[in-house]
């Protein structure tokens, strides 16, 4: 199997979940890997149009790729309000990919609650509190995906607010 | 081969192969030390050698191709257009889930078929450089008498070199077999038709994400949907007092 055929596939799939956004499917779909993730968070946020929330762990660069960190941008040109908290490291800051108007809205875990909160909540997303990402088993790296299924997005969103309004800014003390 | 030929003799089953071995090894050291020059025994030594290489060469090589068509028919069972039209083409969440799956068999073949072949022509241009070295040692053996008989004896363990090369092809082979087990398996997932559930019922992950918010009830992170409904509680209590 060649790359140009897996990033076919790729591409499929990302039209299908664009598909599944425009039916506005409460389905849950299945997603098992690093490059499903990064397609399944970038259209959340390109489809986002008041708000998208992540608890991202350190965010992953596979997942949270330079075209999710473009989407986040522009996210935040159309004014979604955006809500990210991560656990101790943020690798995009670090390492530099993520836009300097997005780094603002990303708040870290409090450095004594870490280990708790690593062990309670899983890694997730929520856009408009419509989608959602919530991981299932981050050993596989496996997580259910759903376009629009308010009923859990509104917990979701709940997760991901309560963490980070005992969030810290992402380079202030804790 | 004395023990053994008794233990034959008593009828122990004793392996053709190792008894073989045994009269290979047991004529190699008396044709050593019979041998009427160092020369002679250099050529033999050459000789043993070029055998090894000659036969472990091919042996990679044709393991190698037998890897290749095995993972070329795999490859091919998912390229075969007929079944790709059997993976969901509407838009369901089950139409997905099962795309999803096929872009992790097509990243599971890639990743196999990638890495046998690298792992493999390693492991073998080891040996190969090992032959070649041992090759120059028999070399210099024929001009400097007399080294050749000790490493004629030096070159018995040849065998164990082959034995080596065969136990790499059996993981090889365990590993192959697994990866493709595991590709059937998701092929014959993939393929039945509207055999794939959407993922989770609403009621199972509602209650998951319940057992979440307790959990960060617990270590002091109050969840909105929480803090809602306990809002919701207290209002609902005094309005009953």
């Amino acid at each position: 199997m060649r790359e140009q055929d897996i990033e076919r596939l790729m591409e499929e799939y990302r039209n299908n979940v664009r598909a599944l956004f425009e039916k506005k499917s409460s389905d849950f779909a299945n997603n098992s890997s690093s490059r499903h993730a990064s397609i399944l968070i970038e259209e959340m946020v390109l489809h986002a149009r008041r708000s998208f929330v992540a608890f991202a762990g350190r965010m992953n660069p596979i997942v949270w790729n330079e075209r999710v960190m473009a989407a986040l941008a522009d996210a935040v040109n159309r004014g979604v309000q955006l809500r990210l908290i991560v656990e101790s490291e943020c690798e995009p800051i670090n390492n530099g990919t993520m836009p300097v108007s997005v780094r603002s809205f990303v708040r870290k875990v409090q450095p004594q609650m870490l280990d708790h909160v690593k062990a309670a909540a899983p890694h997730c997303a929520c856009g408009d509190e419509e989608s959602l990402r919530v991981e299932t088993d981050p050993s596989q790296k496996s997580a259910i995906f759903a376009a629009n299924n308010p009923e859990v997005a509104a917990r979701v969103v709940g997760i991901v607010d309560g963490l980070y309004n005992m969030g810290v800014p992402y380079d202030g003390a804790a | 081969m004395v023990l053994l030929s008794l233990l034959a003799s008593q009828n122990i089953c004793v392996p053709d192969w190792l008894l073989s071995c045994a009269h290979f090894c047991g004529d190699v050291i008396s044709w050593c030390f019979n041998s009427p020059d160092a020369d002679r025994t250099a050529l033999g030594v050459i000789f043993a050698l070029n055998a090894a290489t000659a036969s472990i060469d091919s042996f990679t090589k044709s393991f190698m191709e037998s890897m290749r068509l095995v993972f070329r028919n795999k490859i091919a069972k998912y390229r075969d257009p007929e079944w790709l039209k059997s993976v969901g083409k509407d838009d369901s969440a089950v139409s997905l889930n099962k795309r999803e799956q096929l872009a992790n068999v097509a990243n599971d073949v890639l990743v196999i078929e990638n890495e046998i072949p690298t792992l493999f022509t390693a492991k073998a241009r080891f040996w190969k450089i090992v032959m070649a070295c041992c090759a120059v040692i028999a070399l210099i053996c024929m001009v400097v008498p007399y080294t050749g008989r000790i490493l004629t004896l030096l070159a018995l363990p040849l065998p164990l070199f082959y034995w080596r090369c065969k136990s790499e092809k059996s993981s090889f082979e365990a590993k192959t077999k697994m990866a493709c087990a595991e590709i059937d398996r998701n092929y014959d997932r993939i393929k039945g038709v509207g055999n794939e559930p959407v993922a989770a019922e609403n009621e199972d992950v509602l209650s998951r994400l319940a057992s979440i918010e307790d959990a960060l009830e617990k270590i002091g992170v109050q969840t909105s949907v929480k803090a809602r409904s306990g809002a919701k509680r207290k209002s609902s209590k005094k309005s009953v007092s």
